[in-house]
């Protein structure tokens, strides 16, 4: 089974900045962000229901892709489906998986995995985990154990034994087959289609659509390597659908309110810190990388290339499509999407909300606006934690706000920042 | 010259400076020559992989070099992996 199956079920709905994998939506993002995100959910939770949601979560999705994929392929008995879901998951950048089972449940052996080994990377050297970092795994390990047998969807269990991050020699699964649970409804490209409001047109758009175009076809060809990671931008980056992060963020954020709705303004807090992760990293790794350097030319650091960078970088993984309303270099930056990889699961699956539901995009656009005035990038900095320590936790000079959001019935999803006020603890 | 570049963490990417006079280009075409395994996406960036797993991405726009650790190369042994790489490419064709 080759991993070209990927590039060719590789979708994008344009003028939303939406990307698919057969039909179920995905979006890149690098191991920074990831082990931020489930970090979070762990803080919240702790890692037992943590664990439990984001495998769910994993394994609902996952569920979808593989489905979708067999048939296409005409992958028909379980060694065929198996063999396809090895090669899915290795293409999507999430590593290598040896999947041992039957209809009554099994075994599986990970190594490497992207979350345990790039767990390892960014903090083996200084800190010692105790619990596993593989979820995403697991839940896929169900999924691919559901689809080759023909089990209902949801029904089986995963659980991870053993993990490198944990400094064991490889990362071990069990799986069990149960009832089916929470069976959750579609979440593909009609889904999000249905959420997204009318395209949005904002500054320079000149110098992002092209921008974009060229990341968007770099990105199409983007597969794990022999090993089933994807080193790409100087990052571990992985394509994962969207629901993992949705499912897992929003299910943890009801969980607080329902349990310790004290804790809840700290949580939302935490999602939009995922946002300034991925910034920093995701986007500050791409502006600095070879492959930028080659398709756009080396970095300057002028306030309008950032900027546009950013939106096109954005475009192209699949976070939206987003644009600058309005744009004052150091004052003030709008930025506007016409729905988001949040927005599109959160009216899909939650309803309609009561409050701004787009942490990722809040937390984003008030990092852009750091890249854009805080980063010597002439100097070619490295994005390390210290870094991002000087320049995320040492008092921030804006304050951002979602003006509008798609998730509560507006026409667009908004968020403006601007200089914070003395005194003023929004965000 | 060798040097840790943007984005570096645990020692996975150098810079490397090729002598004046020398063509990022030429370079690229002697590794592919050579057997090593290109993995290009688009002709404007090569990535070529040689046979232990270590990268090089070249922008021939700009001559910028990036050698690329292999991942599975333990941190500390990673510097000396691209020392040794450095050289080697170092050496004329």
């Amino acid at each position: 089974m080759d991993k070209d199956i990927i590039v060719e079920h590789r979708s994008h709905l344009l003028g939303h900045g939406m990307n698919f994998v057969a039909n179920i939506p995905t979006v890149f993002h690098c191991h920074h962000f990831n082990l931020f995100w489930d970090q979070t959910i762990d803080d919240a939770l702790g890692h037992e229901l943590s664990c439990r949601i984001r495998t769910a979560a994993a394994r609902e999705v996952f569920h979808d892709i593989l489905a979708g994929l067999v048939t296409s392929a005409g992958a028909s008995t379980p060694e065929e489906r198996l063999e396809l879901a090895r090669t899915v998951f290795a293409a999507f950048g999430q590593g290598a998986l040896t999947l041992d089972v039957s209809a009554a449940g099994g075994a599986a052996l990970g190594r490497p995995l992207h979350y345990s080994h790039t767990w390892l990377e960014k903090y083996g050297g200084w800190i010692r985990r105790n619990t596993p970092a593989d979820a995403l795994a697991a839940g896929f390990a169900a999924a691919a154990t559901e689809v080759a047998f023909g089990l209902p969807r949801e029904s089986v269990q995963a659980v991870e034994h053993s993990c490198v991050a944990r400094r064991d020699r490889e990362c071990t699964f069990e799986l069990s087959v149960g009832d089916a649970t929470s069976v959750a409804g579609p979440m593909g490209r009609l889904q999000v289609e249905r959420a997204m409001t009318d395209p949005v047109q904002g500054l320079l758009e000149d110098q992002v659509a092209p921008i974009e175009a060229g990341l968007r076809e770099f990105s199409r060809g983007m597969l794990g390597d022999d090993r089933g990671l994807i080193q790409a931008f100087g990052l571990f980056a992985t394509q994962t659908p969207s629901t993992y992060y949705n499912r897992s963020g929003y299910d943890a954020l009801r969980h607080v309110n329902r349990t310790a709705p004290q804790s809840a303004p700290v949580m939302k807090a935490l999602l939009r810190e995922a946002g300034h992760v991925c910034v920093f990293s995701t986007f500050g790794g791409v502006l600095l990388s070879p492959e930028w350097e080659a398709m756009v030319g080396p970095i300057r650091g002028e306030p309008d290339e950032i900027l546009a960078g950013s939106l096109a970088i954005a475009r192209a993984l699949g976070f939206g499509h987003w644009c600058a309303g309005e744009f004052e270099p150091g004052q003030r930056l709008v930025l506007q999407t016409p729905g988001g990889y949040e927005s599109a699961y959160y009216v899909s699956r939650e309803g309609r909300a009561t409050e701004p539901m787009c942490f990722v995009l809040q937390g984003a656009a008030l990092a852009i606006m750091q890249l854009i005035e805080r980063v010597p990038w002439a100097e070619r900095p490295t994005l390390n934690q210290e870094f991002y320590n000087q320049l995320f936790r040492n008092g921030l000079p804006w304050q951002a706000e979602e003006t509008q959001c798609v998730s509560r019935g507006d026409p667009m999803c908004e968020v403006v920042v601007s200089r914070r006020e003395p005194g003023n603890g929004v965000l | 010259m060798l040097t840790r570049d943007a984005s570096c963490t645990r020692d996975l990417l150098w810079r490397l400076e090729l002598p004046a006079g020398d063509d990022a280009t030429q370079l690229a075409d002697r590794l592919a020559a050579s057997g090593w395994r290109d993995r290009s996406l688009l002709p404007i960036l090569r990535d070529l992989e040689g046979p232990d797993g270590h990268r090089v991405v070249i922008v021939p726009r700009t001559g910028r070099v990036q050698l690329r650790i292999c991942y599975v190369v333990p941190p500390d042994a990673r510097a000396g992996a691209a020392a040794r790489l450095a050289a080697a490419l170092s050496q004329p064709g």
